[in-house]
Parts: structure tokens; C-alpha cells; sequence
């Protein structure tokens, strides 16, 4: 009883999240206009920018959070390891790399920006999964978000030098970076889409040998899974989730360690009942974010990245101080 | 090891207890002094490697001058394109350099020592991006009219409480603390990117220096502060370097040796955070040289000391060997020190945390 | 048999160190209700307990290094906690369990150590620190190992040299942590052999702790 009633409350979060993305903005569009457009009346400007700039933002916004929620929980279970977030591993740092060489060299199509962002965080997924095979390092949670800040540093590094060598891609770049949903329509989601859908169906093929991967690989070789491939698929599945994500809203660190917190902490361990529970929480989270970048600091924009830079950091703590996780 | 000025052999036992020292003693009082050869070594060819950097860090650019029209301006009868050259560009910009470098290694070997974990720097913890965060904030201008280096003191201050608290133990040792620093850093960090995302663009490009690491930032006032707070903690260090000493040991030998750790500590981190801030205020976040450098000093110094000043020179080492690179790699167009020190440490940080154990000791 | 954690006084004229109605915790738990304690002089106490009954907890109480709940420690007859940690180290030395020493550290540089608490600035290596490490290296019996670094030795080597630094520091008073936890039979009896001459020899022979 208690699982469903947490379904339905996250459902109801979300669906309050999504409203209040409709309703409230930065322009001087009053709120009673906007609701007007949703019961389907309105004047032809609050049409506008109700259907027109708020709706894609949230679509798009919904698919983000989505991807890096479920992202987080996979990768999480993959490496046993509850601070393994995408962004704070590298692997989202590794994509936006990949973006940054791109706009440098041209590039300016929405798919061909997503496919290459899938590539770089392909390539850092990975590494990431490469390091925690290292024997002492790999099972030390602590010391594997250290390597990923590492390599996260590295890349901004080269990202920064890449914005010295050409200032037209440096503005372009230094925008996208800090992760923002501003601006976005709705081409941007239709390159991103199938495959994200892909992902999708790679996930519901692999959630339950992966819930078996979890008690160990032996176990999960006894129930006639292969452990190799389970790693080889979720990590194809990581890859095109979050390079799908950064494509769409820049690099955006901690939505895959507080999503799946949350659900873990509602679900309890089962992989299966968290990433349902990601399904409603992420989308919730990465809009309730942009609603509030919106609203801070109007008429301008707060960036995403900021807030759940902000919102993340402190779930992180709760992480490290709940859990006894091996010392250093 | 040959110790001809080693009056320790009594005949006795035929075992040098303190061969490879040099030691004094009065023969009016109980003074004695013990030098360790190795160390003198070490700091000597140090020196020698600092000064050669330095000369080739004045005579490389984009004007080339020969190392012979350097020492002869820098005895005041050089050209005068020479001479302005030198005094006027390169001289401060080097001098800031080596000062920031120092201070940021000096800063990382203190608190490696006193974390007893080599991980434990103040770039790692968050210290650089929350000065950082502070300095920008006073160069952008969001209300606050404080000098930058002022501002980047505050914030390294600020970004330490925080670990602190928000880690919620007492001693700077173990996880918590660098993963409470991580996410002050992460968060300093996006606060910068805000800042400069909100401002207009020419001051975005004025503070870009601050995000990344510098020497192009360096105010003269930044770099007074930095050269008094160098003096100052390099002196203090040296005399916390008998108590640093036995914090090598396990924690209850170390009390049982008579060292208020706890002292210590806090003394130490004091010493650390003002370094930081005062280096940060000069050259922004270069975080790694706090790491690389006490790590080069702890290969060649010898084993179970604490190499202060080899770190504080390797460290002025690493950052004008940096910033020289970054000059004349891409020339004409210029490398941030920051990206320089970052592109190079951060694979060995890499290696280090996948391949070595964190504790100092190993 | 290594349940054991011993502790000896070595040339003391008085009962140096007590406890008066000790109460150790551990956060929330209580680890040590109630212990009124008193160690004689020149003779070898041993505490024998099982795994976790407090032993380690109490001595790091007698040794200051965790404040008691409740009661006092006296050492020479002032309550320790008010004396200067230098002082205590010159009269008191606990040696722990599980140590670890810097890489590369040779026996005698680890030795050294324990000269700390008698040393300066102005002092850095006095003829007693001399003779007292000399004597320390014999004591212990590792005058062979001098110059070999610690992680070279075996368990039991390096063990003696950790109960040599804590010899080197010349203190009336030695805790010693289960010194014979990591060594085997033969190392063991060595050990507490070593333990018992060094009690006896405080009996004997009057050091003369510098000042």
C-alpha cells in the first residue's frame, strides 16, 4: 500500500511541477492569461509563449530529467556504488567535451550534436566502468568521485582552451556549459528522441538481470545471465541517456544522484521499484529547477546547472553521512 | 653515508645513529643542531632548478631575449626595450608566479600533513573555487566593494568552516571532509559560472582569468599581500615542522609524543586556508599545483619528514614552468597557468587515486 | 594469550598513576562504568580481557588521549589533564596497536621519535638522546636492524622496533597495547621477556631524565 501511494503522490508532484512550468515564466505574461490558454482560450500572445517557448521547454525538460534519473539509478546499481552520479563521474563532463569540440569545429545540427554528445559520454561511461574494475580504487565510492571530479577538471580544462582558440565558439560554448533549458524547441527534442526511446527499451530488457547483477556476479551467472553483457547493455543504455540529456540541456551535475536517492529511499533496494519511481521524480525535479531559474532572479535566468548544483549538494551530504562507506 | 663532521661515533658501538646529518653541538650549553645532508641537497638543487626556470621565464616570450642581455638588464645596463620588458612585464609576472606557487604547495603539504592524506588539498576540498567564487563576486561587482584579495581570503575561510560543519566531525581527517569539500567547490563553482552569466560581457571577460588560473589577474596589492603572507607562513610553518613531524605517526603515538594534535591541526589549516586565499587572490584556482608539488617534494626529500620548503620550491617551480609553457606553446595566443597546471596534474591525480593509496604514509 | 595488554612502571619511587572513579565512553555507549585503578612500581601489570571489554579504551584514558566521562587520572599527584602534554610525554608512553610508520623510515629514524618530547628547537640531538636511543636499540634487541627501514622487517622485528621508540622516551611509565598481537609464539615470549627486564632494570638503575 505504502509503494502505491508513493507512485501516486510522485505523480502528483510532477503533474504540480509541470503546471507550475506552464503557469509562471519571466515575461510579463500574468498568470490568469496562462491559465487561459490551458482551458484551451487565451489571446494569441499568451498562445504564443505558452505553446510555442514554455511547452517544448517542458517537454524537453521532462526527457532530461528522465534520462539522468534513470541514468543515475543504473549506474548506480552497476558500480554498487550510491554516489556513482553521471555528472559528478565524469561521464556528463566527457559528453559536453565532445559537444564543445564539435560547436568548435562546426557542427551546428541538433543530431549530429546529440550523437556526438552520446559518443563522449560513451567514452567516459566507459572509463568510468574500467576504474571501478581497478582492484582497492574501484570498490572506494570516495576515492571513484574523486577520479571523476578529476577527470571532470581535466576536460573543462581542455573545454576552456578550445574557448580561447575561437571566440564566436567560446560565447556558444560558455552558454551551453552551464546547463539551461532556455531557448530550446522542439527539432532539438526530435533528434534526441529515438534515442532515448532506444535506451528505454534497453532498460526494460535489462532491469531484471541487472537486480540479479546486484547480489553478485556469481549469483547472477547461476541464474543464467551474463554478467558481461548485462555491463556491456547498461552502459550503452548510461551512455545514450545522458549524452541524450547533455545534448538537450548541457551538463548538468547531481539530478542523477538526487533522483535516484529519493526513489531508493522510497523504493528501498530493488532496482526495478526505483526506476519507476525515477520515471515521475526526475521530470519533477529537473522542472521544478527550471520553474525556479525562471522566478529567481527575473527577468533574467538563473542557470540550471546552478540549481541543482544548489539542491544536489546537500543530498550528497546526506549520502556520505548516513551510509559508513569505506574509508579512504 | 660519509660523515666526516660526525662526532657521534663514540668507539663504542660502531653504528652511526645520525649518518647522513651534520651535527653541532655547544660545548657551553645544551644547544645541539641536527641538519639533515639529504634535505640540504635537495633544497640547494632546487634552487638552482627555480633560478634556471626563472631565467628562461624572463628571457622566453614573445620577444626572445638572450640569457646574457637578461643578467646584463637585470644589472640595469641593458636596452631599455629590455629593460621595460623585464621589469615591467615579465619580472612581476614571474615573481607572482613563483610566490603563488610556493604558497599553494606549502598550503597543500600543511594540509596533506595534518589530514595524513594526500588527497587532502585545498583544491580538492573546495578552498580555490570558494575563494574564487568571493574574488569574482568583488570583480563583478554584486554589491560587495572589498578588494579581491580580501574576498578570496574570506571565501577560502568561508569554504573551510563549511567543510567543517557540514561535515560534522572534529579533525580534518578522513572522507567526509573531502566530499563536504567537493560539493562547496561544486557549488562555488556554479555560483561563478552565475555570476559571469549575468554580467555583460566585458566583465565576464575580465574575471574569466578567476575561473580558470592566471598570472594575467594579478593586482600589485594582491601580490604584497601574497609576498607578507608567504613570509609569515613559511616561518610559522617551520616552526609547527617539529609537531607536523610526529603527526606521521598513528594518532595516540603522536599524542603520547607530547603533540596537541588538535593544536596542530588547527594551526596548520589556519596557515593552509591563508596561503590559499592569498595565492588564489594572485593566480586564481590552480589548484593542483597544491597537490603536484608537495608530491614531487616527498619523492626526493627523505622519508619521514615533512619537506616544507621543498614543496613550497617545487611548487614556484611547477607554476613558472607552467605559465612559461603556456606562454610559448600556442604563441602568440596565451594558455591560462590554470589550464597548463590542470591539463598536466590532473592524469596523475587520476593515477594516484586509481593506483595508490591516499594514505601519506604510503 | 593475546588478549593482553600490559602495562609496566619502570623506577618509580610512589604510585605514579591512578584512576579515581573512571567513567570512559564512546560516544553514547559506556564503554568503563566505574574504575578506581592505582599501578605500582617497578613491576609488570597486564590487563586480560576479551575483545572489546574496554582495554584499549582505558589506557588510552590513563594516556590522555580521551578525555574520561567521569573521574579523574592522576599522574605524580596532579590530575593529568591539567599538566602540559610535554610533560606527561616525559613521564608516560603508550604504545597502540596497529601501527603504521611513513614509508621508507629505517629503524633508528623511527627511534628517534620517541625523543621528541625531550627535545627543542635548540636541542635537536643531545648526548642523552643519544645514549638513550642507543640503549633503546640494545633493550630491544634490534641493534642489528638498525639502518634497515620498517617495511623491510617481519611482524615481529618490526614490533620490537615500535616497543624500542617507546623505550627511547624514557618514561617511568610504558602502556603497552597488546604488544604481542601480531607476533607468533616464540616473538611473544621475547616480547614479555623484554617487558619483565625492563621492569626489573627500573628497579635498578636510577636514569637521569633531562631537564
Amino acid at each position: 500500500m505504502k509503494t502505491y501511494s508513493n507512485y501516486v503522490a510522485t505523480w502528483v508532484m510532477l503533474f504540480l511541477a509541470c503546471l507550475a512550468s506552464l503557469l509562471f515564466g519571466a515575461g510579463t505574461l500574468e498568470l490568469g492569461q496562462a491559465f487561459a490558454v490551458l482551458t484551451g482560450q487565451g489571446t494569441e500572445d499568451a498562445r504564443y509563449v505558452v505553446m510555442e517557448l514554455r511547452l517544448p521547454r517542458l517537454v524537453i525538460g521532462m526527457a532530461t530529467g528522465l534520462a539522468l534519473g534513470v541514468a543515475g539509478a543504473l549506474l548506480q546499481t552497476l558500480t554498487r556504488n550510491p554516489l556513482a552520479e553521471p555528472g559528478l563521474l565524469g561521464v556528463s563532463a566527457g559528453s559536453a567535451f565532445a559537444v564543445s569540440l564539435a560547436i568548435l569545429l562546426g557542427a551546428s545540427t541538433a543530431t549530429l550534436t546529440t550523437l556526438i554528445s552520446q559518443v563522449g559520454a560513451l567514452a567516459g561511461c566507459g572509463l568510468v566502468v574500467a576504474a571501478t574494475r581497478i582492484q582497492g580504487a574501484g570498490q572506494d565510492p570516495v576515492r571513484l568521485v574523486l577520479a571523476g571530479a578529476t577527470l571532470t577538471g581535466l576536460l573543462l580544462s581542455l573545454s576552456s582552451l578550445l574557448m580561447l582558440i575561437d571566440q564566436r565558439a567560446a560565447d556558444e560554448i560558455r552558454f551551453w556549459i552551464t546547463g539551461s533549458l532556455a531557448g530550446k524547441r522542439w527539432d532539438q527534442l526530435t533528434a534526441t528522441m529515438p534515442s532515448l526511446l532506444l535506451a528505454g527499451a534497453i532498460v526494460i530488457g535489462v532491469a531484471r538481470p541487472l537486480a540479479s547483477l546486484a547480489l553478485g556476479e556469481k549469483v547472477a551467472m547461476g541464474l543464467g545471465h551474463k554478467p558481461g553483457l548485462i555491463r556491456l547493455m547498461v552502459i550503452v543504455a548510461v551512455a545514450l541517456l545522458v549524452g541524450g540529456a547533455t545534448a538537450l540541456a548541457g551538463p548538468l551535475v547531481f539530478v542523477g544522484l538526487v533522483v535516484p536517492f529519493a526513489a531508493r529511499s522510497l523504493a528501498g533496494a530493488d532496482i526495478r521499484k526505483t526506476l519507476w519511481l525515477c520515471l515521475p521524480i526526475g521530470p519533477a525535479m529537473i522542472i521544478a529547477a527550471d520553474t525556479l531559474s525562471r522566478l529567481l532572479v527575473t527577468p533574467s535566468e538563473m542557470p540550471l546547472g546552478v540549481i541543482t548544483a544548489v539542491i544536489g549538494a546537500p543530498v550528497l551530504m546526506v549520502i556520505i553521512r548516513a551510509r559508513r562507506i569505506p574509508a579512504l | 653515508m660519509n660523515s666526516s663532521l660526525d662526532s657521534t661515533d663514540t668507539g663504542q658501538t660502531p653504528l652511526h645513529l645520525t649518518s647522513g646529518h651534520w651535527l653541532w653541538r655547544s660545548t657551553t650549553r645544551p644547544w645541539s643542531l641536527l641538519i639533515n645532508k639529504r634535505s640540504i641537497v635537495v633544497n640547494a638543487t632546487l634552487t638552482l632548478i627555480l633560478l634556471a626556470c626563472a631565467l628562461s621565464s624572463l628571457a622566453l616570450g614573445t620577444l626572445s631575449i638572450t640569457i646574457p642581455d637578461v643578467i646584463l638588464a637585470l644589472q640595469g645596463k641593458g636596452t631599455t626595450m629590455h629593460t621595460f620588458v623585464l621589469e615591467e612585464l615579465r619580472g612581476p609576472r614571474l615573481l607572482a608566479g613563483a610566490l603563488a606557487g610556493a604558497s599553494f604547495a606549502l598550503a597543500g603539504c600543511l594540509m596533506q600533513t595534518l589530514a595524513r592524506n594526500r588527497l587532502a588539498t585545498p583544491g580538492i576540498i573546495g578552498i580555490d573555487n570558494a575563494a574564487t567564487a568571493f574574488a569574482v563576486a568583488s570583480v563583478v561587482g554584486v554589491g560587495i566593494s572589498a578588494a579581491p584579495h580580501t574576498m578570496a581570503l574570506v571565501g577560502a575561510a568561508v569554504a573551510t568552516a563549511l567543510a567543517f560543519g557540514l561535515a560534522g566531525a572534529t579533525g580534518t581527517r578522513g572522507y567526509r571532509f573531502i566530499i563536504a569539500g567537493l560539493a562547496i567547490g561544486a557549488v562555488s563553482g556554479a555560483i561563478t559560472q552565475v555570476m559571469l552569466s549575468s554580467v555583460a560581457l566585458d566583465d565576464a571577460n575580465a574575471a574569466y582569468p578567476w575561473t580558470v588560473g592566471s598570472l594575467n589577474a594579478r593586482a600589485p596589492a594582491a601580490v604584497n599581500a601574497l609576498i607578507i603572507g608567504l613570509i609569515v607562513g613559511y616561518t610559522l610553518s617551520l616552526f609547527l615542522n617539529r609537531a607536523l613531524i610526529t603527526l606521521q605517526l598513528p594518532e595516540p603515538v603522536t599524542a603520547s609524543l607530547g603533540t596537541r594534535s588538535g593544536r596542530v591541526r588547527v594551526a596548520g589549516l589556519i596557515l593552509s586556508v591563508l596561503l590559499t586565499g592569498l595565492a588564489v587572490s594572485v593566480a586564481g584556482p590552480v589548484g593542483l599545483i597544491a597537490l603536484l608539488g608537495p608530491e614531487l617534494a616527498r619523492t626526493i626529500s627523505r622519508p619521514g619528514s615533512i619537506p616544507l620548503t621543498a614543496s613550497a620550491l617545487s611548487g614556484a617551480i611547477l607554476m613558472v614552468l607552467s605559465d612559461l609553457a603556456g606562454r610559448l606553446v600556442f604563441s602568440p595566443l596565451e594558455i591560462p597557468v590554470g589550464i597548463i597546471a590542470a591539463l598536466a596534474g590532473s592524469p596523475y591525480l587520476l593515477w594516484i587515486l586509481l593506483h595508490k593509496s591516499p594514505d601519506i604514509n604510503r | 594469550m593475546n588478549q593482553f595488554m600490559t602495562m609496566s612502571k619502570i623506577n618509580s619511587p610512589r604510585a605514579p598513576l591512578a584512576a579515581q572513579s573512571l567513567m570512559m565512553s564512546h560516544g553514547p555507549h559506556t564503554i568503563i562504568p566505574h574504575l578506581d585503578i592505582e599501578l605500582r612500581t617497578g613491576e609488570v601489570t597486564a590487563i586480560v580481557g576479551p575483545n572489546g571489554c574496554g582495554k584499549s579504551t582505558l589506557l588510552n584514558g590513563l594516556a590522555r588521549i580521551h578525555k574520561p566521562r567521569q573521574g579523574t587520572i592522576v599522574l605524580d599527584g596532579a590530575d593529568i589533564h591539567t599538566l602540559p602534554a610535554r610533560d606527561v610525554a616525559r613521564k608516560l608512553a603508550l604504545l597502540p596497536q596497529d601501527n603504521s610508520a611513513p614509508e621508507g623510515l629505517t629503524v633508528t629514524d623511527l627511534i628517534r621519535f620517541g625523543r621528541h618530547p625531550h627535545q627543542s628547537w635548540l636541542s635537536q640531538w643531545s648526548e642523552d638522546d643519544e645514549r638513550a636511543v642507543r640503549k633503546a636499540l640494545t633493550a630491544a634487541d634490534v641493534g642489528d636492524l638498525a639502518n634497515r627501514p620498517l617495511d623491510t622487517l617481519s611482524g615481529g622485528q618490526r614490533q620490537r622496533a615500535w616497543i624500542a621508540m617507546s623505550i627511547a622516551q624514557e618514561t617511568q611509565l610504558l602502556l603497552l597495547d597488546e604488544p604481542t598481537s601480531a607476533l607468533d609464539l616464540g616473538h611473544q615470549i621475547e616480547v614479555f621477556e623484554l617487558i619483565r627486564t625492563l621492569a626489573s632494570q627500573g628497579n635498578t638503575t636510577k636514569s637521569s631524565p633531562p631537564m
